[in-house]
């Protein structure tokens, strides 16, 4: 990166990707304030008529309500999974453990639209109807791999002598968990619900086979509204995901740190 | 006590097994026949769903361009991603470089649907990009790059770049400066220690995260729906029409798990071949 031909190269190459990543989001977001129908550009003017519109939509607010629902009662589930496992896998105390943590880790390979088809047959057989219901099972299970690789990963740099201090000192098995281990674990349970959180609101390949008129998440609504209108609603969900990603983001570099937190999840 | 710990592990292994029970009844359901007219599926079981889709030329054709597709766009990501990741990991500036970070990590977050959408507003015909076209007079009439493959495409290269980013990173972070320095002082130029040197300790690990985004696109769903207009189907599309339209669940399921094999098969196929590559005399210490 010395010489005046590779600068050039890498202005252009990261002036070329920079604009190639935001560019879809900046547009929505012009987009949304749009006072018509249509995108104009340069835009005519501001208006914030299909936020009001948006916030209106009988559809989208069921959706909202449902995805809301579904993506805060997903992360804790995962995590109350994970957590124990995760500590049995680490501290090698249940022989087979690691045999389940792999096997579980690995089904992050299998491609969406199957496991929604598996999942529709699974639930079908047993007569469960309730979309929510059969939405939260499913992304419980699909999105365990975030929460062991995050909480495997932050295991790792945990040192086992701390523990042992702990025992030492007469403290019960428990409190040393508690005490000891859990505090440390703080970085993976947030990048895990980061994670976990992130894919059950965008997920759309396996929620669209298990959800029904009642329990519909954003990305189907979405999906349904795209199919039938051409407005600028979904520029208005679109810019508020993209605002909530910028949150969390902001929120994970000031908590975990954006590198320990990609090394985690990713 | 031995007994107790079990329990730690328990959860867990429980939902292992739900889902291991979930691709088992839809395994089932992929040897029964459909109920005309009806939602129920059930016997005769057989292999027909099977050979019906064996003997499809269109739903192997899709079958096909789905893997060629994949492969593909792979290697397009692999190639726009990897200055990417070289950068980040040999940057001396700290702000761009966290700069650079947020703004994959936002993208990354943001979601598909979302990310279709802007795609789709961009690349329209009534888009940015056709309205500058347009403005500057290289055409007249609005270039169709939506609800085809160009528009498909440039969506799955945007949604695959911060996963092929993110996941080639930690491989190199672990890469030591010193072979390349060392060839620096033997005279190479930058370009042949780039050529000789950085890229091949690379390669394993662009291998591993390619084969990562592989098995991302291959099963790629949404933006040929969303973007696609129709005209562009992929397997998952093409399984999901069978749910949605033709309400065939045996048919859906059988043809979910021939594409099941041949996208883990071909997953692992990547996988073995990027073992037995950094195995090779030479390679394996250059890896290490």
């Amino acid at each position: 990166m010395k010489s005046n031909g590779s600068r050039l190269f890498w202005f252009i190459y990261l002036l070329a990707m920079v604009v190639f990543l935001i560019a879809p989001l900046v547009l929505i977001l012009i987009y949304s304030f749009a006072p018509g129908r249509y995108l104009q550009l340069p835009p005519t003017g501001l208006s914030t008529k299909w936020y009001v519109a948006f916030f209106k939509n009988d559809a989208f607010l069921l959706g909202l309500r449902n995805t809301l629902v579904l993506s805060l009662v997903t992360p804790p589930l995962c995590l109350a999974i994970a957590l124990p496992a995760v500590h049995a896998i680490a501290r090698r105390s249940v022989p087979g453990a690691t045999v389940i943590g792999t096997a579980l880790t690995s089904t992050i390979m299998l491609p969406g639209v199957v496991t929604g088809i598996a999942f529709l047959s699974f639930f079908n057989i047993l007569n469960v109807n309730h979309g929510l219901l059969k939405m939260t099972i499913a992304m419980t299970i699909v999105c365990l791999p975030y929460a062991l690789m995050a909480l495997l990963a932050n295991y790792h740099g945990l040192d086992e002598r701390i523990e042992e201090a702990a025992r030492d000192l007469g403290a019960p098995q428990f409190l040393v968990y508690l005490r000891v281990v859990l505090p440390q674990l703080k970085p993976g349970l947030i990048a895990g619900s980061v994670f976990i959180f992130v894919e059950t609101v965008d997920n759309f390949s396996i929620n669209v086979f298990l959800s029904d008129m009642q329990s519909n998440t954003l990305p189907i609504v979405t999906y349904q509204h795209m199919r039938n209108y051409d407005d600028p609603l979904v520029a208005v969900i679109a810019t508020l995901l993209s605002a909530l990603a910028l949150v969390l983001v902001l929120l994970l570099g000031r908590l975990v740190g954006l590198d320990r937190a990609m090394g985690q999840g990713a | 006590m031995k007994t107790a710990r079990h329990i730690l592990i328990a959860p867990a292994a429980l939902s292992l097994m739900m889902l291991v029970a979930a691709y088992a009844v839809f395994f089932v359901v992929s040897f029964a026949t459909q109920e005309p007219g009806g939602i129920n599926s059930g016997p005769p079981f057989g292999l027909h769903n099977y050979l019906r889709y064996l003997a499809s030329s269109s739903a192997l054709g899709v079958l096909g361009l789905t893997v060629g597709y994949s492969i593909a766009v792979s290697l397009v990501v692999v190639v726009i991603g990897f200055p990417l990741a070289y950068f980040l990991v040999r940057t001396e500036s700290s702000a761009l470089r966290a700069c650079l970070l947020g703004l994959l990590i936002v993208t990354f977050f943001s979601g598909s649907v979302t990310r279709a959408y802007g795609w789709l507003v961009l690349l329209g015909n009534r888009g940015l990009i056709n309205a500058l076209l347009i403005g500057m007079g290289v055409t007249d009439r609005p270039i169709r790059m939506v609800y085809n493959m160009t528009g498909v495409s440039v969506a799955l290269i945007h949604f695959l770049l911060p996963y092929f980013v993110f996941s080639i990173l930690g491989t190199m972070k672990n890469l030591s400066r010193s072979c390349e320095e060392a060839a620096r002082d033997l005279g190479a130029g930058p370009m042949l220690v780039f050529r000789r040197v950085t890229l091949p300790l690379c390669v394993p690990g662009l291998m591993v995260a390619g084969t990562l985004i592989y098995s991302v696109a291959l099963s790629t769903f949404i933006f040929p729906l969303l973007l696609g207009g129709g005209r562009v189907e992929l397997v998952s599309n093409a399984i999901y029409r069978e749910i949605s339209v033709n309400f065939d669940q045996p048919y859906a399921a059988a043809s979910s798990a021939i594409f099941l094999v041949v996208s883990l098969g071909s997953v692992f196929l990547c996988l073995w071949l990027q073992r037995r590559l950094t195995r090779r005399p030479g390679m394996g210490e250059a890896g290490a």
